[in-house]
């Protein structure tokens, strides 16, 4: 048993820090559609990450999954590039046609992103009508057909964008009713990597917006004192940070045990229970950011409110924290 | 980054099971404390003899020298069997590793090993709880004690568990100025047989009797009964309450989740098993002890690379979250037959969770530490 991230993994991890720092810069804008740079993404190799070395990816597994993810969060990166490279590969494994699924594989790789539709609750898999998670323009979309999932281009459906601080874009309307996709195993799996990479982008998000409520602190000063140094502050910092690191452990736990077991119910449990987890205590952590930061946090200009917009969604995203309680409750095996 | 066995973990796991599987005495736990008491020392000399205690001490003092994770296999498996891990001494015997002189060790840590001396810890006092570094029970050089002088005690230590039973006390004690805070106190090995000592038990909030009060009036102890150097109490006593938490605590896990299956089972005699609400609180407290679970393997990691730090407070309060949760969640579904009927020891274990944001530092000094030493809120 080992906890530790290994050689390689740190090293993948400073490289993903350095990546996700710079898209997000580049991405950040409020007024309009996010602009990734692609082919910054191609180039290290962190296009293809979940891709298999064979059809031309890196080959990671999901603990680099949750490495990359905790990063894309800590920078609030545009939620395409976690859909195409973290999301979507999982997605595409339930494309029925062998020459569609490597076609796909292909144009990922090769930097064209790839977006999953879900549910207008954001929930997977979608109903007639949803949205395409992390859209990006040129995506490929993945939406329910009769045997599985299948991709359609913007001419195969009605394609609306939205704009929402360039997390997630794009109005779907298909006329396809979805088979039941959460009763087969791969469905199932799907789930998994969902509720891990959401897990870890919670992570990330907790973990920017407890540093900004202590770098607040330090600095904002009332009663002639820096508001850091009274126990009303001090505590809900403390709290954060509990939340932080119990959301890191189960996290990176979830991610460790569906890389490493065949036990498909056991695994789905444990990302079922991280996505539970950190789904709660992201919205706690970043309210509590922003009532560290008092007047200010209810500002715009304060960076806070993104990461609490960007918690919410994962915290719904694909199987929200509420249905993963539930989740838990039928498979747990004392019940 | 593998939650799996290795290998060699595998086999120490398979061999340590069968092992309890053969050995675990059959019978009842004892309700009665002085019996359960008893029952565990016998189980710990037990354990001792097939090698099982001290399993990441280092070898010269009798242990395995093995790590953490080991640690936490033989807390794993004796649990899942209901079983203890003997007398939980690790924290003791961590801190004389770092301060003790190689004479003391010698002398002290094998037998503590064994289970063939009894120690309690004498830190908190009437007057010194959270606030430890106010301590007053104090201890005056004295050159008519022993061979090489020595030192006399006098005050009050509280909340000091098994003190009845005890043969040795680790004891703060105020050897500098009154005032002198933390920089005036000093750690004493002493005698429990010694003059001057009275100990009164404390009858708790559950009706037993695990704490005592510890009186000395004018103990008499030599002075190579002092730990290390005077004045170096105080890193003892942070080192002893960092190691506090540690490899055990997985054990703690393991009986939560049989806490969490016993009580589904009683959940569902009495026929609120397919209720959607009592299976959602169940699941939450499943989901806070699962996480708990994989936290307390991160925190074990950690270990192989440095010393636990200030972080152990997130583990501290998680713990607490976790069976005060679990505790509400089973108070709430069946409270109120075992106020009535305790034979499932609901009521009793829901009392006891109550100590969980209070022993070992409260929650709120956890979460002075981690806002003052983990984020720097401090000036």
């Amino acid at each position: 048993m080992d906890f530790r991230l290994t050689e390689e993994q740190r090293e993948f991890e400073a490289l993903a820090q350095r990546v996700a720092e710079d898209l997000a810069r580049r991405g950040v804008d409020d007024s309009s559609l996010p602009e990734v740079n692609w082919s910054l993404l191609v180039k290290t190799g962190l296009m293809g990450l979940l891709v298999a070395e064979e059809d031309g990816g890196s080959g990671g597994g999901m603990v680099e999954a949750a490495i990359f993810a905790e990063q894309l969060g800590r920078f609030a990166a545009p939620a395409a590039i976690a859909g195409s490279i973290l999301i979507a590969p999982a997605a595409i494994d339930l494309v029925e046609s062998a020459a569609q699924r490597q076609q796909l594989r292909g144009e990922l790789v090769s930097g064209r992103p790839v977006s999953v539709v879900v549910g207008e609750d954001l929930s997977w898999p979608p109903g007639p009508d949803g949205f395409a998670w992390g859209w990006h323009r040129d995506a490929a979309m993945l939406v329910p057909d009769a045997s599985g999932l299948a991709p359609i281009n913007e001419g195969g459906a009605d394609v609306r964008p939205t704009e929402d601080l360039g997390l997630f874009v794009a109005h779907i309307t298909t006329k396809v009713a979805a088979p039941n996709l959460l009763e087969s195993e791969g469905g199932q799996r799907f789930i998994a990597v969902a509720n891990v990479i959401m897990s870890s982008l919670l992570v990330g998000y907790m973990r920017t917006a407890l540093e900004l409520a202590v770098e607040h602190a330090k600095q904002r000063e009332q009663f002639g004192v820096k508001i850091g140094t009274f126990q009303a502050i001090k505590h809900i910092c403390a709290d954060m940070l509990v939340d932080l690191e119990s959301s890191r452990s189960a996290a990176y736990g979830a991610a460790a045990i569906v890389a490493n077991t065949s036990d498909v119910i056991g695994a789905s449990r444990t990302a079922a229970t991280a996505k539970a987890w950190c789904g709660d205590a992201g919205i706690r952590v970043c309210e509590n950011s922003i009532q560290v930061h008092g007047g200010m946090g209810f500002t715009w200009e304060c960076p806070v409110h993104r990461f609490l917009r960007a918690a919410l969604v994962a915290r719904s995203s694909f199987m929200s924290s509420d249905l993963a309680v539930d989740f838990v409750a039928r498979s747990a095996p004392w019940i | 980054m593998d939650l799996n066995d290795s290998p060699e973990e595998a086999a120490f796991r398979t061999e340590l099971r069968r092992w309890l599987e053969a050995n675990a005495s059959a019978g009842p736990t004892p309700i009665d404390l002085h019996e359960l008491r008893q029952a565990n020392i016998a189980w710990h000399k037990k354990l001792h003899a097939a090698g099982y205690t001290g399993l990441s001490w280092p070898t010269e003092v009798g242990g395995r020298g093995l790590g953490p994770i080991e640690e936490a296999i033989l807390a794993q498996e004796a649990e899942r069997l209901g079983l203890s891990t003997g007398l939980n001494y690790g924290f003791i015997a961590r801190a004389m590793l770092l301060f003790a002189t190689p004479e003391q060790q010698q002398r002290y840590l094998p037998d503590l090993l064994s289970g063939d001396a009894l120690w309690c810890q004498g830190f908190s006092e009437p007057d010194a709880g959270s606030d430890l570094a106010s301590l007053r029970t104090r201890a005056i050089a004295d050159p008519t004690i022993g061979d090489h002088g020595g030192y006399r005690v006098s005050g009050q230590k509280t909340w000091t568990s098994w003190a009845q039973w005890a043969d040795l006390c680790l004891c703060l004690v105020r050897t500098g100025d009154a005032d002198s805070r933390h920089r005036g106190i000093s750690a004493l090995i002493i005698d429990m047989r010694s003059p001057g000592i009275e100990v009164v038990p404390i009858r708790t909030v559950r009706g037993d009797e695990e704490f005592c009060e510890v009186f000395f009036d004018e103990t008499p102890v030599p002075a190579e009964n002092l730990v290390g150097e005077p004045g170096q109490g105080w890193n003892y006593a942070l080192v002893t309450l960092t190691y506090e938490r540690g490899p055990v605590d997985i054990g703690f896990v393991t009986k939560y989740q049989s806490m969490i299956g016993r009580l589904a089972t009683r959940v569902a005699e009495i026929g609120l098993g397919d209720d959607r609400t009592t299976r959602r609180d169940l699941a939450r407290a499943a989901i806070t002890v699962e996480v708990l679970r994989l936290h307390t393997l991160r925190s074990l990691s950690m270990r192989l690379d440095h010393p636990p730090g200030p972080e152990g407070s997130v583990d501290k309060l998680l713990m607490a979250r976790a069976e005060q949760g679990l505790l509400h969640t089973a108070m709430n579904l069946v409270g109120a037959r075992s106020l009535l009927d305790d034979r499932d020891q609901w009521f009793s274990d829901y009392l006891y969770s109550r100590a969980s944001t209070i022993y070992g530092g409260t929650a709120q000094i956890q979460r002075n530490v981690l806002a003052e030493r983990c984020l720097g809120l401090r000036w």
